[in-house]
Parts: C-alpha cells; sequence; structure tokens
C-alpha cells in the first residue's frame, strides 16, 4: 500500500512539473504555430538563477523569484523575436526555422549554463523543507508545493484567457491569426506576450523542482522534452491538454517503478517516446485536441 | 522554407568574417628533442572537473620533472587533447597521439565508458595507456595489453565496504539502489555475489541513470522487510548525489555506502549532518589526507602531495587529482628506468611492483591484474564538515569478516578482474 | 491497379521526333555537365586533402570522419534539401546499423560487408514503416515524430543491455577486407569511404537534375499542384525518406567498423545537433555543401582548443547565426557568386532545346502538325449526379452533364455557383457527397488525384499554383510525361540511367519550350516564377497542363486577371487545342470569350444546373439571364 501510495503521490508531483512544462508549449502555440524547443532554456535558467540568487547570494526568497522571472521574461521576448525576425502576419515563419532556431538557442544557453555554473548538478532550495506520511508514503511538502502551483497557475491561465481583453485577444489569434491581424490585434505584441508568459512558467517549473530532482546544465533538454510529451499527449492550444498530458505522463511513469526489480527502469526509459510515437500514429492531436482543420 | 536575410549583405559578410576569426589559431610548434606523452581526459560534461584536477595533478608532476633537468637530460612535453565526451572522438585522438605526435604513453582516457569504447586502439598502435576507468574488469582480456587503470578505489573494492558495515553496525540485509542499465546490473550482482560470502542478504532497486527523484526506488528499500540495515548507493554522476540526500527523506535512517567514483566534495557538500554522518565508504588513502593516523605508512607522501596541490592551487587535491598525479609517476618512473621506448614502457608498467604514488595505495600489477590494487590497501572513509575523513582500514574489517586474502582472490577473479 | 493507356494527343511534335537519339558518351557528358558540381567539389577537396596531409596540418582520421558524416549528410539533404522533410529519425538509423555491424560481427562474426547489407536492409524495413507514420504528419509534428523515433532508439540501445552492451557499448569490430587487405590504416579506409561518398554524391546531384528532382521540388512547393500532375506525393515520399536511411545506414556500417567500437554516446542528441550543422553550414539542398559542412565540423574541435569549456556555447550561436543569417550556407553563397559569373549556362541550355533556326510561326506549325497526329481518347466525361455538401451547404446540388470528345464545354455561373468545387470533384481533390465521375468507361470517383491525372485529366487553378522551387520551363516540364509514381525503378533510373535521363530531359525542355514559344513566353523560359506577373504565370499554368498531353483539360478561370494581349494568347491556343481534338471544359467569368469557344454550355448557380445548350439557347434562357446575364442583347 505504501508503494503505491509512494508513486502516486510522486507521479502527481512530477506529473505538476511536466504539466507546467506542457503549458509553457501551449501558450506559445496561441500565439504561432511553433514548436518552441528553448522552452527548456527558461526552466534552466530559472533554477538555476533562483539557486545563485537566494542560497549563494541570500537575497530575499521574494526578491530573487521576482528577479528570476524577469530574466525569464526577457529570455521569452528575445526568442521570439529571433525566430520572427522575417515573419509577417501573412507569412509565419516555417516550422523548421522555428525549430532549428530554438534548439540553436536551447543549445546555447546549456553551453552557457556550463560555463556559469558548471557540470555538477545543484541542489535548489525547497518552498518548504522536511516531509509528512500520508498513507505509508513519505510526501515532502515540495511535492504539494508542486501540485499547488500547478493550480494556481492554471487558475490564473483560466482568468487571463477568459477575462482579459488581452487573453481573449490570444485565444482569437490562436484560432485565426491572420483574422486577427486584419482585425486590428497587434499580433507582435500578443506573441510577445506569449513568449513570455510561457518562459515565466517555465521559470516557475525549474525553481519548483530543483530541490527535488537537482539541476544541472543538461536538463535543458530534457525539460523541454516532457513538456513537449505533456504537450503533444494532452493535445494542442488549451490549458487542459498539457495539464493532462503532464499528469498522465507523470504518473505512467512513476508507476512502471512498480514493476520489481530493473525492469520497471528498464521501460521507464523507453515508455516516454513510445507513447509519443503511439500517439502520433494513432491520435496526432493528443488526448484533448480537436482534428486539426485544413 | 527557410527564408531569413538581414539587411545588407555587408553584415552578413562581417559576421561571416568575425565566426572564421574566432576560429583561426595558429598551430602551436612541438619541441624537437623532448619526450612527449599524451594527455587524453574529457574536459566537457558531467566528469569535467575530474578532469580539470587530473590534468592539474599531472602536469604539476611534469613540470617538477622538468625543473628538476627532466628525465635522462630530456624534457617530458605532455600534449593535452580532449576527448569531448565522445568514445569516437578519443578512438581519433588516440590514433593520432600515436601515429602523428609520437607520444611514448598517454594519461587517459579517464570515464570508464570512453575507456571502453576505445579499448581496441592502445593495443592496435601499441602505445600504453595509463587510463582512470572505476570498471577496469569490463575492458576485453585481449585488449588489456596496453591498458592499464590506475584507479586504485574500483568498484569492487567500493562494494567490500560491506565488510565494514557488517563489522560495525552488525548488518544483515543490505538495500541497494543502483542504475538500470549494464553497468548498474553488473555492480548489483557483484553486490549479491558479496553478500552471499558474507553473510548479508541483498536487495537492489533500480531507475534509470538519468532520473533525478530516486524516493520511489528508496521508498521501496524503506518498506522492505525485513528491514534494511545499510544502503548501497551506486551510480556516478547527480544519480548518487542525489540518492544519498533523498534516502533520509525517504526515512532511511541506516548507514550508507557508495561507489561510484565521485568522491569529490562536491558529492557530499550538500548532505545534511546526520546523513553525512552515516555515510562509510571505501576509498584510497589519497581521499582523506590529512585525516590519516600519523602512524600509517603513506601519511608522508599524501601529505607532502597535498601540501604542493595546495600552494600550487589553493585547493585542497581531491580523489581525481591524485589519481592524475599517480597516471603521470607510473609513466615517468618506466621512462626513467627504461627510456623512451613504447614495447618497453608498457611492458615495465605491468610488472613493476611496489609502486606507489599520491592516492597512497601500492601498485602491483602482473599480467591478468591491470589494476594491481588489492582491497586490502583501501580504507573506510566517512563524512564530517563536507569533508572526506579518515575511518579505518577496510583491511581490518575483512579480516574479521573472515575474507582471507585468497578468498578475495577468488572472487576477483570470479568478476573477471583478475584474468587468467 | 491499371491505369487507361490513352497515348498522348498530343505527343512530341513530329519534326523534333526525329531528332537522332543521343549516344551513351554523349548522354554522360549531358550529365557530367549538369553534374559540375561533383567534380569541381570533390577536386578541391582533393587537393585541400592533398595539401593538408601533405604538410601534416590535417590529420588523417578527419579524412575519414568526414567523408562518413557527408555520406550521412547527404541523405538527410535529400530528404530536406530536395523533399522538404526534416527528419531528426536519421541519426537513429545510423545507430542501427552501427550497431547492427557490431553485434553481427563481434558476437557472430560475420563479415563487415554482410553486416553492412543486414543492417541496411533492416533499416529499410523499419524506415518504411516509419516513414508510413511520420509522412502522414505535416510540419512540426513531422520533425517530432522523427525525433521521437531517434530518441526511442537511444533509449532501446541502452536498454537492451545484454545485446547492446549498453552504456559500456561493444567494441572489438573487425575493420572490412577488400581482397585481402584489411583496411587497417587511415588512408586505406579514407579511400574506400571516399570512393563510396563519391559514387553517392554522383547518383544524388543526379537525382537532383532529372524529373525525380523536379517533382520533389514541385512537390515541396505545392504538394497540390504536383498531384494534379499525377506526382503519387506518398509513395515518392516514402521512397526518398527510405533512401535517406540507405545513406545513413551505409555511414553507420562505415562508422562502426572504422572505430571499431559503438556507444550510444556517440549517437545522441549532441551529435544530431552536429549534423544539423553540418547541414547548413554547408547548405541545404546542394547535396555537395554536405563536403564543406561535415569537414568543417570535423575538424571544428581541433580549431578551438582553447574553447573547451565554451564549445556547447559557440556551436549553439554558430548554429543561431546560420539558420537565420545564413540560412543557405556555403554552398548557398557560392551559388549564388557563381550565378552572377556563369549565367551563360542557362542561355546555353534553351539554345540547345530549340530545334535550330526556326521562327515562331514554324515552331507553332510544327505543334498544329503533331496534333493532328493519332488522336486517341474517344471517350466522354460523364458527370452522374454529382452532389458535395459542407455541413449544410450544397455546394454542389445533383449536377449531370456530359462533355463529348473533341468539344469544349464551358461552365459558367455566378461567384459562388459551385465551379471550382466542381472541378476538384472531378480532379479528385475533393471526395464527392454523391454521384460519379467517369471517363468513358473508367470510373474516377475514388481514385486520388494523381491517378485521375494519369488518366489524362489537366488542370489549371482558378489561384494560380506554379511552383515557387522551379523556374519557368522546369514547372512546364513537370507536366511532361504523366508525372512520377516515385517508384524506385523511377528513381533508380534518375540517378543511375544517363542515355533514359538524356533523352528525357531533352524531350521534355524541347516540348515545354515549344509550348511556352506558343504562348509567347519564349524569353521567359529561364526566369524564376516570382519575376512573372499574374497574368504570365497563368499562362504558364496552362502550358504546363499541355505539355502533360491531356486528353481532357479542365482551365479554372484562367482568363481572370489577363491583360488583353495575354488574353488573345489564350484565345489562341484554345483554338489550337480545339482543332487537335482534345476535350476542353472552360470555367469563365468572360462570357465573350465563353460564347465564342464553347460547343454548349452549362449554367451552374447556387450548386445546381439551371441551364444547358449552345452559347444561343444559353443566352437566351430566362433563368440564367435573371441569374445574373442581364438584358438580352
Amino acid at each position: 500500500m505504501g508503494e503505491i501510495a509512494q508513486v502516486i503521490v510522486a507521479g502527481l508531483s512530477q506529473g505538476s512539473i511536466y504539466a507546467l512544462l506542457g503549458l509553457g508549449f501551449s501558450v506559445v502555440s496561441m500565439s504561432t504555430r511553433v514548436l518552441n524547443i528553448a522552452q527548456g532554456a527558461y526552466s534552466l535558467v530559472g533554477g538555476f538563477l533562483f539557486i545563485t540568487l537566494a542560497a549563494r547570494l541570500k537575497i530575499p526568497v521574494a526578491v530573487a523569484l521576482a528577479l528570476c522571472l524577469l530574466a525569464a521574461i526577457v529570455m521569452g521576448v528575445v526568442t521570439e523575436r529571433i525566430i520572427n525576425l522575417s515573419a509577417r502576419p501573412w507569412k509565419p515563419v516555417s516550422p523548421e526555422t522555428a525549430i532549428l532556431a530554438t534548439l540553436a538557442i536551447l543549445v546555447s544557453v546549456e553551453g552557457a549554463a556550463f560555463l556559469i555554473w558548471g557540470p555538477d548538478p545543484i541542489a535548489g532550495k525547497p518552498v518548504q523543507p522536511g516531509s509528512f506520511r500520508l498513507l505509508g508514503a513519505i510526501v515532502p511538502w515540495q511535492y504539494v508545493w508542486n501540485i499547488v502551483a500547478l493550480i494556481a497557475i492554471t487558475a490564473g491561465l483560466h482568468l487571463f484567457l477568459n477575462r482579459t481583453w488581452t487573453g481573449r485577444a490570444m485565444r482569437a489569434n490562436a484560432e485565426n491569426s491572420l483574422m486577427s491581424y486584419l482585425l486590428g490585434v497587434n499580433v507582435r505584441r500578443l506573441a510577445a506576450i506569449s513568449f513570455g508568459i510561457a518562459a515565466a512558467i517555465g521559470a516557475v517549473a525549474g525553481i519548483l523542482t530543483s530541490p527535488i530532482t537537482w539541476i544541472d546544465y543538461q536538463m535543458g533538454g530534457t525539460f523541454m522534452l516532457f513538456g513537449l510529451l505533456a504537450f503533444l499527449i494532452g493535445g494542442e492550444r488549451s490549458i487542459a491538454g498539457p495539464l493532462v498530458g503532464g499528469l498522465l505522463l507523470g504518473m505512467a511513469e512513476n508507476v512502471l517503478l512498480l514493476i520489481p526489480g530493473v525492469a520497471g527502469g528498464l521501460l521507464k526509459q523507453v515508455v516516454p517516446m513510445l507513447a509519443l510515437l503511439i500517439m502520433l500514429i494513432f491520435r496526432p492531436e493528443g488526448l484533448l485536441g480537436r482534428k486539426a482543420g485544413s | 522554407m527557410v527564408s531569413a536575410r538581414l539587411n545588407g549583405g555587408s553584415i552578413r559578410k562581417l559576421i561571416a568574417a568575425a565566426v572564421f576569426a574566432a576560429l583561426l589559431v595558429p598551430a602551436t610548434a612541438s619541441a624537437q628533442d623532448s619526450i612527449k606523452i599524451g594527455l587524453l581526459l574529457t574536459q566537457v560534461g558531467p566528469t569535467a572537473l575530474f578532469a580539470r584536477d587530473e590534468a592539474r595533478a599531472a602536469e604539476m608532476y611534469i613540470s617538477d620533472v622538468n625543473k628538476a633537468g627532466g628525465v635522462n637530460g630530456k624534457k617530458i612535453e605532455l600534449i593535452n587533447l580532449d576527448t569531448q565526451g565522445k568514445p569516437d572522438i578519443a578512438s581519433s585522438l588516440y590514433r593520432r597521439l600515436a601515429d602523428q605526435d609520437g607520444v611514448v604513453a598517454v594519461i587517459g582516457p579517464d570515464s570508464v565508458f570512453i575507456t571502453l569504447g576505445m579499448q581496441s586502439i592502445p593495443g592496435e598502435v601499441k602505445v600504453m595507456s595509463v587510463a582512470a576507468p572505476g570498471l577496469y574488469e569490463l575492458v576485453k582480456p585481449e585488449s588489456r595489453n596496453y591498458l592499464v587503470s590506475a584507479w586504485s578505489a574500483y568498484s569492487f573494492e567500493g562494494t567490500l565496504a560491506m565488510a565494514y558495515h557488517l563489522e560495525k553496525f552488525h548488518v544483515k540485509r543490505i538495500g541497494m539502489i543502483t542504475t538500470a542499465d549494464a553497468v548498474g546490473q553488473r555492480i548489483a550482482n557483484t553486490a549479491k555475489t558479496i553478500g552471499q560470502k558474507l553473510g548479508i542478504d541483498v536487495i537492489a532497486e533500480a531507475q534509470p541513470a538519468s532520473d533525478r527523484d530516486l524516493l520511489p526506488s528508496l521508498r521501496k528499500l524503506a518498506a522492505a522487510s525485513p528491514a534494511i540495515d545499510s544502503l548501497y548507493v551506486f551510480g556516478s554522476g547527480p544519480f548518487a548525489n542525489i540518492a544519498m540526500n533523498q534516502a533520509e527523506l525517504a526515512g532511511l535512517n541506516v548507514p550508507i555506502m557508495y561507489t561510484g567514483g565521485n568522491v569529490i566534495p562536491s558529492l557530499v557538500a550538500d548532505l545534511s549532518p546526520q546523513v553525512q554522518s552515516k555515510v562509510f565508504l571505501t576509498a584510497a588513502r589519497g581521499a582523506v589526507g590529512e585525516t590519516l593516523p600519523a602512524s600509517d605508512p603513506y601519511a608522508k607522501q599524501i601529505h607532502a602531495f597535498d601540501e604542493e596541490y595546495n600552494d600550487r592551487f589553493h585547493e585542497t587535491p581531491t580523489m581525481p587529482a591524485a589519481v592524475g598525479y599517480d597516471m603521470a609517476y607510473t609513466i615517468v618512473d618506466a621512462i626513467r628506468n627504461v627510456g623512451p621506448d613504447r614495447a618497453a614502457i608498457a611492458e615495465y608498467i605491468w610488472k613493476k611492483q611496489r609502486f606507489s604514488g599520491a592516492q597512497g595505495v601500492e601498485f602491483n600489477r602482473s599480467t591478468g591484474n591491470g589494476y594491481g590494487v588489492t582491497p586490502d590497501q583501501m580504507i573506510i572513509a566517512t563524512i564530517k564538515d563536507g569533508k572526506f575523513v579518515f575511518a579505518g582500514y577496510l583491511k581490518d574489517s575483512l579480516d574479521k569478516a573472515g575474507l582471507t586474502p585468497q578468498a578475495i582472490e577468488e572472487l576477483m577473479r570470479q568478476e573477471g578482474i583478475l584474468a587468467h | 491497379m491499371s491505369e487507361l493507356n490513352i497515348s498522348p494527343a498530343l505527343g512530341p511534335p513530329a519534326g523534333l521526333r526525329a531528332m537522332p537519339m543521343a549516344t551513351f558518351w554523349d548522354a554522360l557528358a549531358l550529365r557530367a555537365r549538369a553534374n559540375r558540381a561533383f567534380y569541381v567539389s570533390l577536386g578541391i577537396y582533393a587537393l585541400f586533402a592533398i595539401i593538408g596531409l601533405g604538410t601534416g596540418l590535417l590529420h588523417s582520421d578527419i579524412l575519414v570522419r568526414s567523408g562518413i558524416f557527408f555520406i550521412l549528410v547527404m541523405g538527410l539533404d535529400l530528404l530536406f534539401g530536395l523533399g522538404g522533410m526534416l527528419s531528426f529519425a536519421h541519426i537513429g538509423f545510423f545507430s542501427i546499423a552501427a550497431y547492427t555491424v557490431a553485434v553481427l560481427n563481434v558476437s557472430y562474426g560475420a563479415n563487415i560487408w554482410l553486416a553492412a547489407l543486414a543492417g541496411i536492409g533492416l533499416n529499410v524495413l523499419i524506415s518504411y514503416g516509419l516513414g508510413r507514420i511520420c509522412l502522414r504528419l505535416s510540419g512540426s509534428y513531422f520533425i517530432l515524430g522523427t525525433l521521437a523515433f531517434g530518441l526511442m532508439i537511444h533509449s532501446i540501445i541502452v536498454v537492451a543491455y545484454p545485446i547492446t552492451g549498453g552504456d559500456a557499448g561493444i567494441g572489438g569490430i573487425a575493420r572490412p577486407e577488400i581482397a585481402g587487405i584489411t583496411l587497417t590504416s587511415d588512408l586505406q579506409f579514407g579511400t574506400v569511404v571516399w570512393i563510396i561518398a563519391a559514387l553517392l554524391l554522383w547518383c544524388s546531384l543526379s537525382l537532383t537534375h532529372s524529373r525525380a528532382g523536379r517533382a520533389l521540388k514541385a512537390m515541396r512547393s505545392d504538394a497540390v499542384a504536383a498531384a494534379c500532375l499525377g506526382i503519387e506525393e506518398a509513395r515518392l515520399r516514402t521512397n526518398i525518406f527510405v533512401l535517406g536511411a540507405v545513406f545513413a545506414s551505409i555511414g553507420g556500417a562505415l562508422y562502426s567498423s572504422y572505430f571499431e567500437a559503438v556507444h550510444p554516446e556517440s549517437f545522441g542528441l549532441g551529435v544530431l545537433v552536429d549534423v544539423l550543422l553540418m547541414l547548413f553550414l554547408g547548405g541545404y539542398g546542394s547535396i555537395w555543401g554536405g563536403l564543406i559542412g561535415a569537414t568543417f565540423i570535423t575538424v571544428l574541435p581541433d580549431l578551438q582548443t582553447w574553447l573547451n569549456a565554451g564549445k556547447e556555447l559557440f556551436d549553439g550561436i554558430l548554429f543561431a547565426i546560420i539558420i537565420l543569417a545564413f540560412p543557405r550556407g556555403f554552398a548557398g553563397a557560392i551559388e549564388q557568386l557563381a550565378s552572377r559569373f556563369v549565367p551563360a549556362d542557362a542561355a546555353h541550355a534553351s539554345r540547345a532545346g530549340r530545334p535550330a533556326g526556326t521562327s515562331l510561326a514554324r515552331r507553332a506549325a510544327v505543334l498544329d502538325e503533331s496534333s493532328k497526329a493519332d488522336h486517341c481518347g474517344d471517350a466522354t466525361l460523364v458527370v452522374r449526379h454529382l452532389s458535395k455538401r459542407f455541413g449544410g451547404v450544397n455546394a454542389v446540388d445533383d449536377v449531370s452533364f456530359q462533355v463529348a470528345p473533341g468539344t469544349l464545354k464551358g461552365l459558367i455561373g455566378p461567384n459562388g455557383a459551385g465551379k471550382s468545387t466542381m472541378i476538384n470533384l472531378i480532379t479528385g481533390i475533393l471526395p464527392p457527397s454523391a454521384g460519379t465521375v467517369s471517363l468513358g468507361d473508367k470510373l474516377l470517383t475514388g481514385l486520388r488525384p494523381d491517378q485521375i491525372a494519369r488518366v489524362g485529366i489537366m488542370r489549371t487553378f482558378q489561384h494560380e499554383r506554379l511552383f515557387a522551387d522551379l523556374n519557368v520551363v522546369e514547372n512546364v516540364m513537370v507536366g511532361y510525361g504523366h508525372g512520377i509514381r516515385g517508384t524506385w525503378r523511377e528513381l533508380l533510373q534518375s540517378a543511375v540511367g544517363a542515355r533514359s535521363w538524356a533523352q528525357e530531359e531533352g524531350e521534355g525542355r524541347r516540348a515545354a519550350l515549344a509550348w511556352l514559344d506558343v504562348l509567347g513566353l519564349g524569353p521567359r523560359a529561364d526566369d524564376a516564377v516570382e519575376t512573372l506577373p499574374n497574368g504570365l504565370r497563368k499562362l504558364v499554368e496552362v502550358a504546363r497542363a499541355c505539355a502533360a498531353a491531356p486528353v481532357v483539360l479542365l482551365l479554372d478561370e484562367t482568363a481572370a486577371g489577363l491583360n488583353e494581349t495575354e488574353r488573345l494568347a489564350f484565345r489562341d491556343i484554345i483554338k489550337r487545342l480545339r482543332r487537335s481534338g482534345i476535350t476542353i471544359v472552360l470555367i469563365e467569368h468572360d462570357l465573350e470569350l465563353v460564347m465564342e469557344l464553347s460547343d454548349d454550355i452549362c449554367v451552374l448557380n447556387f450548386g445546381q444546373k439551371i441551364a444547358e445548350g449552345t452559347p444561343e439557347q444559353v443566352r437566351n434562357n430566362e433563368q440564367v439571364v435573371s441569374a445574373y446575364l442581364g438584358a438580352p442583347q
């Protein structure tokens, strides 16, 4: 019983992080139909920077958090500018250019992180240290905070997209970008905003996960990959999609560990990519997505 | 279609010119009439700090040698190359060192998988490789003629820390967390074999080496029934770090032993004091430098090394530094005795007995024994204030457990560490 | 599936048919000129290698490593540069081949060459499967699917450690033997690698400069238009995907035998980034650019020893700069330079295509002559109760009509009447909700657009759809010869055959130029499509459809947007086509034109047929008048 409970709480916690990473992809896809490979870089920088500011330089946590979010937002906006250097509302950037350019950005940021913070992984500060027992499982408080953060950010995003003008404009833009442009929506500004939001969410994910999973310069790719999986499994262009995808992914990964011995660990490595391939074969629009129109 | 243009073809030409300029580095001319030794380490990736320390200590030693007049009147030149973490590049570079640079021996490679990836090359080009893999037993017997390991604290020895745990804590059951891959599984089997000999029951859980949340496996171990008395952590890189740190969180308040090569401060820097005091692992004397008992026969040479390194680099040397020093020393010692002849150097290193350096062990290599170090030379270390400190001699625990040198030798043959 | 084998109503003009067939050596010479990048690039590389090795600045292992990766990058370039498919999977195929050789050789003692063949065979099977899956996806999703595969292979290699050795890898792979000599030295191995690379380079360049290459570029530019010209997209894409896998396999097999060991780290994400860098730095689309890219990236680490810790950062920034500022890479830059100095080649080729000393009138006369040649195709185009519903809207509502062979049927109606939808239904772009279309006794409903095109039904588009990646004459040449099905036979012929290629290219070019001349577009033959005004582009589309030698020609509002000169040229060509006995369906808003040219007219309104008959009858029909004609004159 305790084993199962442990796996479930670990799955929910990890799944929340994956869901946050997936939301980053989802928000970006509202402004441009690109897959932002650099999404992983925001989590990387957010996590590292927070540790440096809060733990090493002893800056107050709130200030450190604000600075990290600011840095991430700047990175996000810069990413958008770089990709859309020569794009226009009627001539969007090609998927190949976007993927390759953001891949280049991710590699660069990982290289910079290696130079600044070295090769060793470092541990982050938990929001609240310690743990408690629940149904035979050990639940670090950080697990709870991960789930809380997911709920809070999801709620915030929902309000933003449905109650504010900018948010509604973003949803309209997601439906039909050219039309929104012709109706006077400042599509460039929307793009910058969506990238900024995605980057901020990514940074939060990095900050939250680093106390448990530590953080090292090679994790940019890992963050990106799991966010992408959550996004694709759940389905594009919605909040619920990455949520469902992320939580499912986190749970599935950890449930595999119930298999005794080494088989669970082995399967855990292969299953994510296999799941993605299967999704792409049978349901490329994701579990919750609508079939893409022509 | 990919299409993007900067305004003005001139800007693009400037960028192109700048990129090219950044790449042109004049080729350095190598001095004539010097003896060349290759230094082939991995300067990027998670083990980059190892390489840095290894290279530092090796260079320190070589510069000392050159200052004292070189070897038989000739200066030693180190040719420093980066494997970039890729076995194929390491292969090519090794060949280059042999064919084009004319080195007489090579220090490196440093990590086990690079070594394994290019293991047939040293024998092909007949240039001795003094490498630092912690799992030399995975090297094929036919590739060992020109390849030895200078890493004294290898995994088999690390697993023997069980004897210490048995002696001090009377453990009957050990839970192991290891990586879900070939290497991790092999060590788990070794642990079970040794456990059998010692009368200790060993259970193992595995997660992928890239996993960062190890609580599920640790919890499984914590929930094992009958309960485990000790935790064995295997894995290099972040895996082991995280496992050790999460152990307490998982409710495991038991002694911890560790194998994986990261016997460097950053492995343990973030461990809480309670956990630190529970860690007892196998190490070479060089890891605990200052805290060695004064009566230890190696205390003096280790202190000398530590002091010199500290003077030069303002840092206490780590285990990799000691290994690097020993690698360089091994080769120079050979050159001193048989001259800059590749085959002679290889033969000498294989035959040399009672060789010791900064790690504080005695190397006695022989055909089929590429490590040249037996477990009874190791010490047990624990951690205090983030540093490794001396806790005891492994030999004592082995004796108390009734593991005779012959029994150990038999086990080593079983594990392929000693070839026939 | 058998297609209606209707011989072209318009074959190569009789006069041209009399030209002598090229001999094998002539053909080879022609091919060598088309493939001049082959010997120029290899020649310069050989020079570079000799100087480098001689002076000792270049290490011999660079030679081998750059050759191996050049082969891999060539495959990627065929996929992306030619086919527009960016695949992250092929590094996975590279590793599968490498591991196959490793396992077969080390565990079973298999001969390296045989093991390599096994690796290629295995990858062909896998890539067929993967191709079917991924090629259904578009854009980013295709790239993702391939990435997922690549990463999955990496995981499998680590996880299946009893076979693959996992993190420990497999060592002790033998070097191959040729005629009793084991390739132990870099020079020996490198020579073999470069011979293989040169062969593959030749074949790849040949493929690029052939019908198959044009078809790929056409498909990449506009898949719908390509299908309507008889290009079977799915098969062509799949086969190119598999071809890329074959290249990757060759590279992988050579890799594992050269390094005598394989390890998962050698095929990870970092290598993928390196390979992409090679492709883009070298210049995608050129094929030979991979030579520069592979060599540069292989040499790079040696040049930047001082950059060790900063290597990844440097690579990332370099990559970003190339993607954003120099997307065409070195090859693109060099080709741009070259085009400034060597424009003559194109003109030379055009001149070569034209029969000497013929005037426009004479050439037109030749076309007329041939059109009186045997004209088969007495088939009637029959549309029966055709309907198309979109949600609640009946775009086409129970329409039936027939087009007698050799006649011209006008199809008119106000905007939104369903005319273009009708054409889309006939050509198979849209499936009907009800009803059938048949040509003679051959049922067309349910066939793919490319199948219908190969039956002999060609069309133009309301909004011009020329292939942006091809120039004018190449656009027209795409039509010639009933499209390409993308079969292996076609691909191999394109890559290897010299005589058939020369004949094909010669005929195709001559026919295309003849059609362009008739429309008065001869001088613009070698121009880029984007330099033509809209009206001329529509005429080029007509030429393209005609060059395909159709039995039935569907013209969708071609006259819209033409100026007076262009309109007259259009009218003339319609008249010529009529004389040749081809069946034509003409959709127009230009009623004067329709009334003048049509044998009979069908009128649609709101998706329904409201009138049909001779121009006289239609003009006086009250319903038609009230629909949109206005008061009778």
